[in-house]
């Protein structure tokens, strides 16, 4: 005893260094971005589909948008409502654009539709400005105002006798259009307004999203002064706050619900505050730590991750408990974790060498998530060895404990009468595995909206306002990529050859593209030099009109405006400055990565394989049609494989660990057993219970044989040779008793991916043990 | 007209004649534009065959056109031309669907998206259903005549629609629509005459 005092180095240093190292800790983590964007799914060197896919739910223009419901009021009321916050929010800076559906709001595009029609015109061609083509096109305007649909159009015949106005208005309509309340947008009973609105913010700037969600409502309140109206949003950005605030509230509330929990449970073994807190330093230590390391190495904390930190909670709550209920004996704490040392540096070993797999992975997610296991549990044992035995007392003592480790040496005595049970479990769970994986085929759930923890209320609640809209959730959308402008937008008009006459065909309902707004410079130049000079065009025309009932001189308007086409510089975005069309000109077309991008986004796709079959065909590696929900699907199973792969390595390299370690086969079987039978019946009995699994059961998984190893090396090594072995037992109880209680909290949350692993580990963590304990050997 | 009528009845006789229309007007209940729009909602479905005179700026000679009208309240209304062309114009609700062309292809569109001609449709479709409210939410509402041969006038009252159309006239003898004149602020105009479908 006096041995050790002697050797104890001096407690101030350390405790110093320790506060030291845990202010810098927090300080790094805390000054990380906090970040919850899809990019750390997405693999170092993703495909062209899978960036093109990020890109769009980071920054893409339907990233950026907010729908605005506004019910709970007659129609006038509403639509005046509506009319008040458009012009609120078209002032506020945070916004690019505000639509809601006002026929004043779209004066400006048919105004700048006509003035460009010869440059927007698919019609403009050479034949169509032959006397013939011109023949034809007036006989088509001498019907169009024979017939009722052409009242009102014979003010533009005389401008437009081809119909050139009318066939880009056509393009650009799409099938659907919204439902009017007293001329604004809404739903055809009249009892809700629908707005749109564009934040300035990129879609995956949650702070940016979080406040253009506030001025929406701060500038609906005056207008709703005393009525019943109520304010609806939605969209991408509107989930991923309320996502990002959910997973925060609901791991928040748990982690204080389990460390309260946890807490209450080290108070009444310890029976002292003060032991009890210290039991949690390990812990918080190595949480600090790990967040630091990720925030230096990556620069940025990962929600996910942060999601995943609770988890360590489990495998390093452990290490304290260890000490501390054997701190009491003879030698006191130092003595005392001299004895455990080795068999805890072995668990930390197998642990880490688990997580290591994680480390190397392709998606920095993953690897953030290793990262940021390792160094937690390192600082967690490396504290628990030398700073918490620098802060306990010298001598410690405990109450009670002898009298519950009794009871504890008891039960693992009556568990090693269980010594069939983990095989019986092993086979049990490995037959259910090998039926359930004959009956379907495969257990996994690759959905990327299993994970989403958005209500379904939320998501009726999205698809009733895009419904009113017409603007159903793009799924289908053709990505071309170029280095100039210029070559994106040629790419999407070859890409629109094809389109046209899916459209024509059926195979589709309705695409957008931005070339229709912005046609290519040599396609433009193509349509001028279509049109004919003046007198050339006067002479046709007057050959064309012979035998109509026009009257002489009635087409000066048309003879004009082809001449002042011919002359007319190129279109810019700039021409539609002011429209509503900018909108969509801004959201198909943007620079890229140096190059520029065009997206045509498809609707009412009624043959994918054909159109994207077609697409192909243009042979053009520029030009592809992306599936989004498919390929984020797609994007999320690849990273549950390498997760799996992982995981898998990460066994493997446990396996030689053990084998090194402990040499002899029988000790190898006697600590792995346990762990697979609890990983296997555990697997079973989630897919029992109707649940799909998802990459957050994997990472559980994981978790659970990391705490599982260490209690079955604890049963291997230090139990058979212990004088202390009651307290061993009881220790491994606590633990035990522990993890199952902070993740089976967990387990309650509404959140998938928190409840996924809380449940896994729960049960994993008891399974391990009691079956650790069974197959343990008596002393 | 005035002067020849002068010439041959005393001005006893004029003024006398006067009284008696007056007093017949007090006895008789008074014959108003709720009376006329109340026994107009009465009509539930109606069949009609129309012709149509349209004289346009642009042509130097009057388009005309016929073919049926049907009707059936409260919001349904459908045109379909027989000659000079086949051609199908129906109003539901808020929808306007147009089927023209050979074959005959159908598009369809919101009144919303038309608000000219929305002006135009609620006026001929108010008055058939009888709905007064929405009449003067769009017109200034002139009734000339009596029962039996009346004349209605509707001015638009939108000065966005004004700039499109000037005025309409819509006469009828009874619960029957008899002509629809519209004439467009450009200086284009629209006859319609419309007899009761013989069937």
């Amino acid at each position: 005893m006096n041995d050790d005092s002697r050797a104890a180095p001096a407690r101030l240093p350390i405790i110093g260094g320790w506060l030291i190292f845990l202010l810098v800790a927090v300080l790094s983590a805390w000054r990380a971005p906090f970040s919850t964007d899809l990019s750390a799914f997405l693999p170092r060197t993703p495909t062209a589909a899978q960036a093109v896919l990020v890109d769009q739910l980071r920054d893409g223009a339907v990233s950026r948008l907010i729908l605005i419901g506004i019910h709970g009021g007659g129609p006038e009321a509403l639509a005046a409502a509506s009319r008040a916050l458009a012009t609120a929010l078209a002032q506020d800076p945070r916004f690019t654009h505000v639509g809601n559906g006002e026929q004043i709001r779209l004066e400006a595009d048919q105004r700048t539709v006509f003035a460009h029609r010869y440059a927007l015109s698919p019609g403009v061609v050479a034949e169509r400005f032959s006397t013939e083509g011109l023949r034809a096109a007036l006989h088509e305007s001498m019907d169009l105002l024979d017939s009722p649909a052409g009242f009102g159009v014979a003010g533009l015949v005389a401008a437009d006798p081809t119909g050139e106005t009318l066939r880009v208005g056509e393009a650009l309509t799409p099938k659907r259009t919204p439902a009017r309340v007293e001329g604004v947008w809404g739903s055809a009973a009249g009892d809700r307004v629908v707005l749109l609105a564009q934040t300035r913010a990129a879609g995956f700037d949650i702070d940016g999203q979080a406040a253009a969600i506030d001025a929406i409502r701060t500038a609906f309140e005056p207008l709703r002064g005393g009525t019943d109206l109520a304010v609806e949003l939605t969209g991408p950005g509107v989930f991923a706050v309320d996502t990002r605030d959910t997973i925060r509230g609901d791991a928040t509330r748990f982690s204080m619900l389990a460390t309260g929990a946890i807490a209450i449970l080290l108070l009444s073994l310890l029976r002292s505050p003060r032991l009890a807190l210290l039991g949690l330093v390990p812990v918080a230590t190595g949480a600090a730590a790990g967040l630091a390391a990720v925030a230096l190495v990556f620069g940025e904390v990962h929600g996910i991750t942060v999601g995943f930190g609770a988890t360590l909670i489990g495998e390093a709550v452990d290490y304290g408990l260890y000490l501390l209920l054997r701190a009491d004996g003879e030698g006191g704490p130092r003595r005392a974790f001299r004895m455990l040392w080795p068999t805890l540096r072995l668990g930390m070993l197998t642990s880490v060498f688990g997580y290591a797999a994680l480390l190397l992975s392709d998606f920095p997610g993953l690897s953030q998530l290793g990262l940021f296991s390792i160094a937690g549990l390192v600082t967690a044992l490396l504290t628990t060895r030398f700073v918490l035995p620098a802060l306990l007392p010298t001598v410690v003592t405990l109450r009670g404990v002898e009298a519950l480790a009794r009871h504890a040496g008891r039960l693992v005595a009556r568990a090693r009468r269980l010594r069939i049970v983990p095989w019986l479990a092993l086979a049990a769970g490995t037959g259910t595995l090998i039926v359930i994986g004959l009956r379907h085929d495969l257990p996994w759930n690759d959905e990327l909206a299993a994970l989403s923890p958005i209500p379904a209320a939320d998501l009726r609640r999205d698809e009733r306002l895009r419904d009113l809209l017409g603007a159903p959730d793009v799924r289908h959308v053709v990505v071309v990529r170029g280095a100039s402008r210029e070559a994106v937008l040629r790419g999407a008009e070859s890409a629109a050859v094809v389109l046209d006459a899916a459209t024509q065909s059926g195979a589709l309902d309705h695409y957008d593209s931005p070339a229709r707004l912005l046609p290519s410079e040599r396609l433009q130049a193509e349509r001028r030099a279509a049109l004919p000079d003046e007198p050339t065009l006067r002479h046709r025309l007057a050959e064309a009109a012979r035998g109509l009932p026009f009257r002489p001189n009635v087409f000066e308007p048309f003879i004009a405006a082809v001449q002042s086409a011919r002359q007319a510089s190129p279109l810019d975005t700039a021409t539609w400055s002011g429209t509503t069309l900018a909108l969509q000109l801004d959201s198909l077309l943007a620079p890229r990565d140096g190059g520029w991008q065009a997206l045509l986004p498809l609707s009412g796709l009624h043959d994918a394989d054909a159109v994207a079959h077609d697409i192909a065909a243009l042979g053009d590696p520029d030009v592809l049609m992306l599936d989004i929900k498919a390929e984020s699907d797609r994007l999320y199973a690849g990273y549950r494989r390498e997760a799996l792969g992982a995981a898998a390595w990460g066994v493997a390299a446990v396996l030689l660990l053990l084998i090194v370690v402990l040499r002899t086969p029988r000790r190898v079987l006697r600590v792995c057993v346990p762990l697979a039978a609890a990983v296997i019946c555990t697997i079973a009995g989630l897919l029992l219970a109707g649940q799909a699994l998802t990459l957050f059961h994997l990472i559980g998984l994981l978790l659970s044989v990391a705490v599982g190893s260490n209690y079955t090396l604890f049963f291997d090594r230090t139990l058979a040779a212990d004088p202390a072995a009651d307290r061993t037992a009881l220790s491994l109880l606590a633990a035990n008793g522990s993890t199952v209680l902070g993740f089976g909290l967990l387990g309650l949350s509404h959140v998938p991916v928190l409840s996924a692993i809380g449940t896994t580990v729960a049960v994993g963590a008891a399974l391990s043990l009691l079956f650790a304990a069974a197959l343990s050997r008596a002393r | 007209m005035i002067s020849g009528l002068e010439r041959r009845a005393p001005r006893g006789i004029l003024f006398g004649l006067g009284c008696l229309f007056t007093a017949a007007a007090m006895a008789a209940p008074a014959w108003t534009l709720d009376s006329l729009l109340g026994e107009l909602a009465t009509v539930r479905t109606a069949q009609a065959r129309f012709t149509e005179t349209r004289t346009l700026s642009l042509l130097d000679r009057p388009l005309a056109s016929s073919g049926t009208l049907h009707y059936q309240a409260p919001a349904r209304l459908e045109k379909r031309t027989e000659r000079p062309k086949a051609e199908r114009l129906l109003l539901d609700g808020d929808t306007v669907t147009v089927e023209r062309g050979d074959p005959p292809r159908q598009r369809s569109f919101r009144l919303d998206d038309a608000p000219e001609l929305r002006a135009l449709i609620e006026g001929l479709r108010a008055t058939l259903a009888g709905d007064r409210t929405t009449l003067e939410r769009h017109y200034r509402v002139v009734l000339l005549g009596d029962r039996k041969q009346w004349l209605l006038s509707l001015d638009p009252i939108d000065a966005r629609v004004r700039r499109f159309v000037r005025a309409i006239r819509i006469d009828g003898a009874g619960t029957a629509v008899t002509g629809v004149a519209v004439d467009q602020a450009n200086g284009d105009r629209s006859v319609m005459d419309i007899a009761p479908a013989t069937r």
